[in-house]
């Protein structure tokens, strides 16, 4: 019993980072039509800033890392924020004049640069070897009694997610339905309706790219204090893809859909677990759960192509296109 | 329009309050789980277990060493009811995804075969094998390493190097042990010990070797590191240098190898430009297969000596690249430890293949569970912590499989378990020193031309 809930904590966590990386997306996408593919970027550039700000640098045979500060982790979560947004304009910059596919292949490259400048510059990352003991937020104080029962790090944790998640729900969620939000819902149905208007649209869109890339960049840095230890390959194209699919799924354009995306994709990866060894082709196990969990995406987009949750107003304006 | 933004409006604060009411319920439902929780470890025997041993080592087990977690032995059944559960958290997928088939059969070789696990029967029962895939990715091992917990194994096979890092806190949090057949990584050599152990020999103690027969056989002064760019080839690589250096030597010149670039022409130049007597070239098989080509293409064996990683020797490796190419190259591998034959043949019965590389750590990691169930007298989380040292190491009467060792420790005796990869002595950090041999390629065979004892390659 308590290991099952020990085992539902950390799911929870996992889904819930995973939904703070799709917020961020839904923005781009769903809010402002922009194909992005560096999502993984941002989220190692948030993962790494907070962990080289709140180590110590490494000393050692493989610890050629000369930089670490050793600063208070609440500065690591705002500066990966800040680092990842700044990353995320500074990419938008040269590419925002791209549109669809082209913007795509930018970001998907640029994504790639951040992962092998990572792998390579070992004196700021630790290079292959990744970096490990990242400290936790508050470690020290648990176990906590509270009454009659002891609260887990990992309630804790989750507790700290929750929060985030609510917050940044709510913040994008009113971004979205603000004025600011309409134009970017102007600039995704047709960029020259809100240029006509008077609207400088390339600064919507960065703005908008700099959000969505700030929010992956935090959810990398609450990954990596929890997950103690952290290197270049987590940070595969392999994850963006992942989170376009919850989004995809959950219905662009919607933020909870993002978070119930995110909900279905972390759950049937971890329900997939659960077969048991001994069925047909039980050997072939790993790959089974993978086809399965393609199978399920298929699934939903077959019968709900605009996603579980998928937002009214981003279907009827597509509709009107069409009509057109 | 505003009718519909209004509507909108309403949802957004009936979807914000049910989220929250949502995420409330869940901690209030979790808090009561763990509240629960305490009762769970009425256990006698498996308690006194975790305070006897476990305070011993606390110190470097941190803060979160007393996280709310039950103790030890309490999750699942224990005694003689029911199979024993043991977890194999091994990559099926992902990057180093062709190991965990070796290390699955290495495992069933250990439970099935003539003297084994479950053919003999341990505790009246058998072990029970739940796998679960670490796809080579940190957070899917630690998604597979609390199911296994969840599911109450007793300890577990794996990980391998990529993940071990991340699961070195889980384990000691959750009072769950791992015994690895395939982590090299040097990273391991100062944190293992109690919850976490290997069967392979650290890659210092493997790059020690090479070290030596580079400055010691083939007489060189300067060395220059070329290594695959992941964490295994890097760490043994790094050490190698590290241990040249210590015996007198100089690293000119480091070199990494990009696992996708379609030639290494500009590399093997860069190596050919430091002007060092031999180079340590570590990389898997295809990497190598590459780097080589080039070197003979580039004319380099003139100017330096290649040294070779372990994941190249094998015979496949040779005849790939052809006999009159690999002659006289040097590589160098843990010695077979003294049950191998009798684990090669029991495999290939069992099989009807030749043990994969790590096959024969796992298979000994597991034959080690087994007889730490035995000595411990119960099924519990406690078993591998307390007896996996005294088991592996001498004094004791030799064994080389688990039932020799079982009838050995129901006699009362001490055993000193000899193993298929190794002879599994122990140090206080968990990892196990043994020989390794020096091999050439001599006419499309690996033969050996110098062995290490244990005793040359310890660090002091």
């Amino acid at each position: 019993m308590m290991a099952y809930s020990q085992l539902l904590v950390t799911v929870l966590i996992i889904a819930i980072i995973y939904s703070l990386l799709a917020i961020g997306m839904n923005m781009h996408w769903g809010d402002t039509g922009l194909l992005n593919f560096a999502h993984a970027g941002f989220f190692a550039v948030g993962a790494y800033t907070s962990t080289v700000l709140t180590t110590p640098a490494a000393t050692g045979l493989l610890g050629d890392r000369i930089v670490g500060l050793e600063l208070p982790i609440v500065i690591g979560l705002v500066a990966a924020t800040i680092v990842a947004a700044l990353f995320g304009i500074l990419i938008a910059l040269p590419s925002l004049r791209l549109e669809g596919d082209y913007l795509a292949m930018v970001t998907l490259s640029a994504a790639e640069m951040i992962r092998l400048i990572i792998t390579n510059e070992a004196w700021l990352t630790a290079g292959t070897q990744g970096i490990k003991d990242i400290p936790r937020p508050l470690a020290g104080a648990f176990p906590l009694s509270l009454g009659g029962f002891q609260m887990g790090y990992n309630l804790f944790y989750l507790g700290l997610t929750i929060a985030i998640l609510i917050a940044s729900y709510a913040l994008f969620k009113r971004l979205s339905e603000s004025p600011f939000g309409r134009v970017l819902h102007a600039i995704r149905e047709d960029e020259d309706v809100p240029r006509a208007l008077g609207k400088r649209t390339p600064v919507f869109k960065l703005k908008s790219f700099g959000l969505g890339a700030g929010i992956a960049g935090l959810a990398g840095a609450l990954w990596a204090h929890f997950f103690f230890a952290i290197n270049p390959t987590m940070f595969l194209p392999s994850l963006t893809f992942s989170v376009w699919a919850a989004v995809i799924i959950g219905g662009a354009g919607s933020y909870v859909g993002a978070i119930v995306g995110t909900s279905f994709i972390v759950g049937i990866r971890q329900l997939t677990r659960f077969l048991p060894n001994d069925i047909p082709l039980g050997s072939e196990l790993p790959f089974l759960r993978l086809i399965l969990i393609g199978a399920a995406l298929i699934v939903v987009l077959y019968y709900r192509p605009q996603g579980l949750l998928g937002d009214k107003e981003r279907i009827q304006a597509g509709q009107a296109m069409e009509g057109e | 329009m505003p009718r519909g933004m209004d509507s909108e409006g309403q949802k957004r604060i009936g979807r914000r309050t049910y989220l929250k009411g949502a995420g409330l319920a869940a901690l209030a439902g979790l808090a009561g789980c763990s509240g629960g929780g305490d009762g769970g470890s009425g256990d006698g025997s498996s308690s006194d277990g975790s305070s006897g041993d476990g305070s011993s080592d606390g110190g470097s087990d941190g803060s979160s060493d007393g996280e709310s977690s039950s103790d030890g032995g309490s999750a699942g059944e224990s005694g003689d009811s029911g199979p024993i559960p043991v977890g194999n958290l091994s990559p099926f997928s992902g990057g180093l995804g062709w190991i965990g088939p070796n290390s699955r059969r290495g495992v069933q070789t250990a439970l099935e075969a003539e003297g084994g696990v479950n053919a003999t029967g341990v505790l009246g029962t058998t072990v029970e094998i739940s796998e679960q895939d670490s796809e080579t990715k940190p957070q899917p091992a630690i998604s597979g390493f609390n199911t296994l917990d969840s599911e109450g194994v007793m300890t577990m096979v794996g990980p391998s190097s990529s993940v071990t890092p991340s699961l070195i806190e889980p384990a000691r949090s959750a009072k769950l042990s791992f015994v690895s057949p395939m982590t090299g990584t040097i990273q391991l050599d100062n944190v293992g010990g109690k919850y976490i152990w290997r069967t392979v020999p650290s890659d210092g103690i493997g790059a020690r070797a090479q070290a030596q027969y580079a400055y010691n056989e083939l007489g060189a002064e300067s060395m220059a590191l070329a290594y695959k760019n992941d964490r295994g080839s890097q760490s043994f690589s790094a050490a190698s240098g590290d241990y040249f250096s210590t015996l007198g030597g100089s690293v000119k010149e480091e070199v990494p190898l990009d696992p996708a670039a379609s030639d290494y022409r500009s590399e093997v130049q860069a190596l050919q430009d430091a002007d060092v007597d031999v180079v340590s070239m570590t990389a898997a098989t295809e990497v190598s297969g590459l780097f080589i080509q080039n070197y003979v293409e580039a004319g380099a064996d003139e100017d330096f000596e290649l040294l070779l990683g372990n994941d190249v020797l094998t015979p496949d490796f040779i005849e790939e690249m052809g006999a009159d190419v690999m002659e006289g190259m040097v590589g160098q591998a843990p010695a077979p430890g003294p049950a191998n034959d009798v684990f090669v043949e029991r495999h290939q019965a069992q099989h009807d293949k030749e043990p994969g590389a790590f096959a024969a750590a796992a298979y000994d990691a597991m034959n080690l569970i087994g007889l730490a169930f035995v000595k411990e007298g119960e099924a519990n989380r406690q078993a591998v912590p307390k007896h996996l040292s005294e088991l592996g190491n001498p004094p004791g009467k030799k064994v080389s499989t688990f039932a020799q060792g079982k009838k050995a420790l129901e006699n009362g005796e001490e055993i000193n378990y000899h193993g298929a990869a190794n002879p599994q002595n122990f140090n206080d950090k968990g990892d196990p020193l043994g020989p390794f041999s020096a091999l050439q390629a001599q006419d499309g065979e690996w033969v050996e031309v110098k062995t290490y004892s244990a005793q040359d390659l310890a660090t002091e």
